[in-house]
């Protein structure tokens, strides 16, 4: 009984409060609600990217349903830029793009996603840390625009013949609301 | 006199609240207002989190469910396909797809169920999103009201501050005194000019007699008495 409340009062202290001055974008954590474009998402997980180039970009797993989106703020120099992406499989590029790295090490100038043109940007390093590991794992990023310069798609090389592609586009704070804390 | 007593109360208790009154700071009592306010804003908060996730519980199962029913047709098909393709009995193919069938229908219910349960909680997932942005709107302004009474109350202290200076000048401030000096200091310049003209006139009235009757002239009198000596005497 008396050790009961002890393990209650503990399990009281661990249950960490919020402050309604943190319940903004840039604080989101693991189980927060958020809501964007009429849908409300719950995060799910919190990892950040290191740029060899200079940067970091801290990235945010939402889902709602069946859906995953990753939400990404990028900074460097002062600099914060927001954006909303998809993680989908290289094979939805038109060609054998990951075949094409692995022979040339770069991807070529121009991707083609759903019949849309995507065009080479930047290239870079980076880090990966999962949900605050002090572990990184190291991968080649390769960044395309749109000729609309609306949506990039991003390919990442994780391994000598292992890649991921992000899809997604330039989004501002403002369009994000009713962050929620954790049930 | 009871109702004497009463008013007495009553009195008493007015004064006690007038007491009271002049220990509140208003900035502190604001402050622990919005205080007050921004903790019901967290639970209400916390409450609408339990609903919403709560709503997004509901609406995957009800996805999963509708998912499971269309799944349990599926296999139904299947079953009666392989029936009529020969590689399975067609009453046992029929007993399974009559069992997969109720399967169905069981889920379908239960998607159904949940799906209209989603749409009855979402209106509360609506009022209660509707009281949390009031109370954010009102925890905002009280906020906004809290940075004007702060200049407010720096100002009527500076001004109250010089209105009390300026009302102490006439008794005893330090202008009073200088005042005072000045004063002084005119009181001596002007005895030190009263003196100067004092030394300016240091002459006896004899002399100043003798001065208007000019130099040559001599007292008649005494000429006379003189005249009557020499002759009493007989002298020249």
């Amino acid at each position: 009984m008396v050790f009961d409340f002890f393990k209650k009062k503990k399990a009281e202290l661990q249950k960490e409060e919020f402050r309604i001055e943190d319940l903004v974008l840039g604080k989101l954590k693991i189980g927060f609600l958020v809501d964007y474009d009429m849908k409300t998402y719950k995060v799910t997980a919190c990892n950040k990217y290191q740029w060899e180039e200079g940067g970091t970009t801290d990235e945010w797993e939402l889902k709602a349903g069946d859906e995953t989106w990753f939400l990404e703020r990028s900074q460097e120099d002062g600099d914060v830029e927001w954006s909303f992406c998809r993680k989908l499989p290289i094979s939805q590029l038109e060609g054998d793009i990951a075949s094409e790295i692995v022979r040339n090490e770069d991807p070529p100038e121009t991707v083609v996603f759903q019949g849309k043109k995507f065009v080479f940007e930047e290239d870079d390093i980076g880090e990966f840390f999962r949900e605050g590991s002090d572990e990184g794992l190291s991968f080649v990023s390769w960044d395309f625009e749109d000729e609309q310069e609306k949506e990039f798609l991003t390919i990442e090389q994780w391994g000598e013949t292992k890649f991921d592609m992000q899809v997604g586009f330039t989004v501002e704070e403002f369009q994000f609301s009713n962050i929620l804390p954790g049930e | 006199m009871a109702g004497l007593f009463t008013r007495i109360l009553r009195l008493g208790k007015a004064e006690a609240h007038s007491a009271v009154d002049k220990f509140e700071d208003p900035i502190k009592m604001t402050e622990q207002g919005i205080r007050e306010l921004k903790k019901d804003l967290e639970e209400s908060m916390k409450s609408l989190a339990q609903v919403k996730g709560m709503v997004i519980r509901m609406r995957n199962d009800a996805e999963n469910k509708k998912k499971l029913a269309a799944d349990y047709e599926s296999k139904a098909m299947a079953l009666l396909q392989k029936a009529e393709q020969g590689s399975l009995e067609m009453s046992e193919a029929e007993r399974l797809a009559t069992e997969v069938l109720s399967r169905k229908e069981d889920a379908g219910k239960e998607a159904l169920r949940l799906s209209k349960e989603v749409t009855s909680q979402e209106s509360m997932v609506l009022q209660l999103q509707r009281n949390v942005d009031k109370l954010r709107t009102t925890v905002q302004r009280y906020e906004n009201d809290l940075v004007t009474l702060r200049a407010r109350s720096k100002t009527a202290a500076a001004t109250k501050k010089l209105n009390a200076q300026i009302a102490r000048v006439g008794s005893d401030s330090t202008i009073a005194m200088l005042e005072k000096m000045r004063d002084k200091v005119e009181e001596d310049e002007s005895l030190s000019q009263a003196y100067g003209e004092m030394a300016d006139s240091g002459q006896s009235v004899d002399d100043e007699i003798n001065k208007a009757l000019g130099e040559g002239s001599s007292m008649p009198g005494v000429s006379d008495s003189l005249a009557a000596l020499k002759a009493k005497m007989k002298l020249n």
